[in-house]
């Protein structure tokens, strides 16, 4: 096939004048070639799965999370040559003007810096805000979540009776939550409280994330210790029969 | 195409004359898809937010993440991916088959990478969307053979869906209504999902659109070895989504 092989960009001679007339110059990439790029990418897009289902079963060996990166790694490394296989041969970058090449390598480093730079500002922010301490509710609210949680089992001890419908809910919650291998290892420690211990707004403020419940004793106790306060019991209903 | 001689019996592709203001059809060629892939970075930059969105998010609250990703099935989404590798390999092919002259098979091809999107789109919405929205699965759908039925709720359409009672309500932001969320951030995964995918699966169904007109065109002759501008150009559209799927698909499917 004279054209199995297309020529690569000239750049004295763009448009080929010296050989052809019209458009013969153009490459033309061979059904094989494509053939053997579409194997590779499945390929890749095999091992990607491969490699999760792997770090999955690493991470039951030594009974504990790999770090972050390796997933992100695994994943993205993959994901970028197989991009840069589909733009090099199926959109045909490698026979072309580099001039597109170039513009989109730019896209990409834009893309980059703007990711980059978002993610100095909101990943930063609990650092810059340390002296906000004491008017931050450590880690939000949980709000969204344990309503609709509390909604669906009032429902279902509606429709089921108190204990039928708990127990319902909970049959319910195990099929959805943890039916599956793999999703059964996840809720692990997956609380409202594992964002807040890693990261976050102020995360860095805590050593420890308090649980849940420790927010209002730590709070009714900090407001007791205060000097204006005529109890000095530390009974947290006191302070609402107290007049001001 | 400026002057067409009525007498001209010869296909439209080699009557095909470039517009005066190039020098020469391949200047006219090469300018056609530097403009093209200049509305490509576009589109590089639009994918870009919701990736941004989801990095940032994701080192935020990995917890949301880690527990949304678990509740998406990879094998839908790795079949998605392959059927999309597909597709882009049948529309390459044809545009080879445009340029060898075979236009038959070019439109064969072409055809094939249209219904290789349509199966992509009914695969997202029928075996995805729908279920985790509603908690209606399609009554073919294997994923409802780990769940028990909710037999009260009756079939849906005509039999077509049945209901999970439950499963539903795992939808973006304020939407949301699944019952059994642990991670407080899991309204915002799935906005990123939604948004993601959905914009992503629009652009499927532009790209079929594009390829539908190119198919049609070239069923009247218009595209051929010495023409075929539009083939190349409804090409680098499909695979500008192939490749924001390659992206996609690992960092919502895969991750834990």
């Amino acid at each position: 096939m004279s054209h199995a092989s297309p020529a690569a960009f000239n750049e004295l001679d763009p448009h080929d004048a010296s050989h052809h007339g019209q458009h013969e110059h153009h490459a033309i990439v061979g059904p094989f070639q494509l053939r053997l790029v579409l194997v590779t990418l499945l390929f890749f897009t095999f091992a990607t799965v491969a490699f999760a289902q792997i770090e999955v079963f690493v991470e039951g060996l030594i009974g504990g999370p790999l770090p972050w990166w390796v997933n992100v790694a695994g994943a993205m490394s993959i994901a970028v040559v197989k991009s840069l296989l589909v733009m090099a041969i199926f959109m045909q970058l490698r026979y072309d003007n580099p001039m597109n090449s170039i513009i989109m390598a730019f896209t990409f480093a834009a893309l980059a810096i703007f990711i980059v730079f978002t993610g100095i500002d909101l990943l930063g922010r609990s650092q810059v805000d340390a002296y906000k301490a004491e008017n931050i509710k450590a880690g939000g609210t949980d709000e969204i979540v344990s309503k609709k949680r509390d909604a669906f089992l009032a429902k279902m001890v509606d429709r089921y009776g108190a204990e039928e419908g708990k127990a319902k809910y909970e049959e319910l919650d195990h099929e959805f939550n943890h039916a599956h291998e793999e999703s059964a290892a996840a809720p692990e420690g997956n609380t409202p409280n594992l964002s807040r211990e890693r990261v976050g707004l102020t995360g860095a403020l805590l050593e420890v994330a308090p649980a849940k419940g420790e927010h209002a004793e730590h709070g009714a106790a900090h407001e007791g210790a205060e000097p204006g306060k005529k109890g000095e019991k530390t009974n947290p209903m006191g302070q609402e029969s107290e007049g001001p | 195409m400026t002057t067409l001689d009525s007498r001209d019996n010869r296909p439209l592709w080699q009557r095909y004359v470039h517009g005066h203001h190039w020098r020469t059809q391949a200047e006219e060629f090469d300018g056609a898809k530097l403009g093209f892939w200049l509305f490509l970075t576009t589109e590089v930059l639009l994918f870009g937010g919701i990736f941004c969105a989801y990095a940032i998010f994701r080192s935020l609250y990995p917890g949301a993440w880690k527990e949304g990703s678990s509740l998406l099935d990879w094998k839908i989404g790795g079949i998605n991916t392959a059927v999309l590798l597909i597709s882009s390999y049948t529309m390459a092919v044809s545009i080879y088959y445009i340029q060898v002259g075979k236009i038959s098979r070019a439109r064969l091809n072409l055809m094939f990478t249209i219904l290789c999107g349509a199966l992509f789109v009914t695969l997202k919405l029928l075996l995805e969307y729908t279920p985790k929205w509603t908690g209606w699965f399609f009554f073919m759908d294997p994923a409802l053979g780990h769940h028990s039925i909710d037999a009260a709720a009756g079939n849906g359409l005509f039999g077509l869906f049945r209901h999970v009672e439950g499963y539903g309500g795992k939808r973006p932001g304020s939407l949301y209504e699944y019952g059994f969320g642990h991670d407080p951030h899991m309204p915002l995964w799935w906005s990123v999902y939604y948004v993601g995918t959905s914009i992503h699966a629009l652009h499927v169904i532009i790209g079929m659109i594009l390829i539908f007109r190119v198919w049609l065109k070239a069923g009247k002759g218009v595209y051929g070895p010495n023409y075929y501008t539009g083939v190349e150009i409804a090409g680098l559209y499909w695979h500008l989504v192939d490749l924001i799927w390659i992206f996609l698909f690992p960092l919502l499917y895969l991750i834990h």
